[in-house]
């Protein structure tokens, strides 16, 4: 009996394996050591890393696209700072709390939420980058919070349209408008929930 | 003489034979399960898995020792979800377990759970609370359950889970039974577990379980070894 229970149970593993046959696109964060950033990136950040804490690299990967993300802590702020597979700076992001941002904005962003039946907003960053200015402009007008020529918000949104609740990632203009959004999947949670 | 001495030596074997005693002693107890996690609605999810529960013993004789695994139990669950908001979650199960099959069908068990759990993030550790209520009656026994379950669980690689990533879980329960024919007991399980996120969709996670039984009265403990293929139909 033991047996032919350790062989169904064999046997169901085997077919749950086959399903990885099935080809997804997927994401992948990885943390990665501090040798595997571009030098470039490094050499951009070598001085507000040298005072921060919490210091984690990571590789992201979506497809064939690759860039790499530094993720720290200065002056009690959480920064994030995405580069592309080459160490180009792509934007700065700080943790900010919602609360915090300017009345107009909360306005602007809490009209665009409006539509919805109910809506919480779990995390806000603020994002710097630019077209004309260069890296190191960024990064310091980010560490000093000064108006870079792109600022966005990026927020993470849980919304309730009837009885359903989705969660978005949110992107907005630096007043506060609405311009893109896409789901965010959470992780499954069968094996914590039964 | 011939005789005298066959029989003194067929004596001795018998002695010896006779002499021999039987230990058995509990090494470890391995739970295995598949389950299946489909959406039904946007806010309705079903769970059914099938699983099972051997006991694995070394039996010592005086001249032997042999390792021997017996099926303890074999189940089928079934659970409804509901999803009232992302953090909170409400769940009705039904659970039939065939006890001792090597004895036939005579030994069943039915469960009815009723559940409702809590998720919130502390940065990339998920939090869970689960609070439990069982009716679990045999043949011989009806009996009450109630559970709390505290765990907790984060990936090894990055802030999210992705697909080819390690994660771990510990988690740690306190349960109270009240059953009709003995006394009531407390008990608690302490559990940790390493799983592997083969693509979004399926999962194999393996854990041990220490279980303190009736920890207020004659204790027991127990270990447990715990393996979940876990398979998302969405």
């Amino acid at each position: 009996m033991i047996i032919k229970t350790t062989l169904l149970w064999l046997v169901s593993i085997c077919f749950s394996f086959s399903l990885l046959a099935q080809g997804k696109k997927m994401e992948r964060e990885k943390r990665i050591r501090k040798e595997e950033i571009p030098a470039v990136a490094l050499t951009l950040l070598n001085n507000p890393l040298g005072k921060a804490r919490k210091v984690k690299y990571f590789l992201e990967t979506d497809g064939d696209n690759k860039s790499f993300e530094i993720k720290f802590l200065l002056h009690r702020n959480q920064y994030s700072v995405e580069f592309d597979s080459e160490g180009r700076l792509e934007d700065v992001e700080v943790l900010i709390s919602f609360g915090k941002l300017n009345k107009d904005i909360r306005k602007n962003v809490t009209d665009h939420l409006g539509q919805y039946d109910n809506f919480k907003v779990k995390k806000t960053q603020k994002q710097f980058s630019s077209q004309s200015q260069t890296a190191e402009e960024v990064i310091k007008m980010a560490l000093e919070d000064l108006p870079a020529e792109t600022v966005r918000y990026e927020m993470i949104v849980e919304t309730k349209a009837g009885s359903t609740w989705t969660t978005y990632e949110m992107l907005l203009d630096d007043q506060g408008n609405f311009i893109s959004q896409k789901e965010v999947i959470g992780r499954l949670e069968d094996n914590i929930l039964y | 003489m011939r005789f005298f001495i066959t029989l003194i030596l067929c004596l001795c074997i018998a002695q010896e034979a006779l002499s021999q005693t039987e230990t058995i002693k509990t090494r470890f107890v391995w739970e295995g399960g598949t389950a299946l996690n489909y959406k039904v609605t946007d806010n309705w999810s079903f769970n059914t898995s099938i699983g099972k529960r051997s006991v694995w013993s070394t039996v010592e004789t005086n001249s032997n020792e042999e390792f021997e695994g017996e099926l303890a139990f074999l189940e089928f669950d079934h659970f409804a979800t509901y999803r009232f908001n992302p953090s909170t979650r409400g769940s009705l199960g039904y659970k039939y377990r065939w006890r001792d099959p090597s004895e036939g069908f005579g030994e069943y068990e039915h469960r009815i759970t009723q559940q409702l759990a809590y998720t919130h993030f502390k940065e990339i550790i998920r939090l869970v609370s689960r609070l439990r209520l069982e009716q679990r009656i045999r043949n011989e026994s009806f009996a009450m359950r109630y559970r709390y379950r505290l765990s907790a669980d984060l990936p090894l690689s990055g802030e999210t889970l992705d697909a080819r990533e390690f994660y771990l879980v510990g988690s740690n329960e306190i349960l109270f039974e009240a059953v009709d024919v003995e006394e009531d007991t407390w008990e608690s399980r302490t559990s940790a577990s390493i799983g592997y996120l083969f693509n979004p969709d399926l999962k194999l996670e393996m854990s041990f379980t220490y279980r303190l039984e009736n920890f207020t009265g004659s204790t027991e403990d127990f270990l447990f070894i715990n393996t979940g293929v876990f398979i998302n139909l969405n």
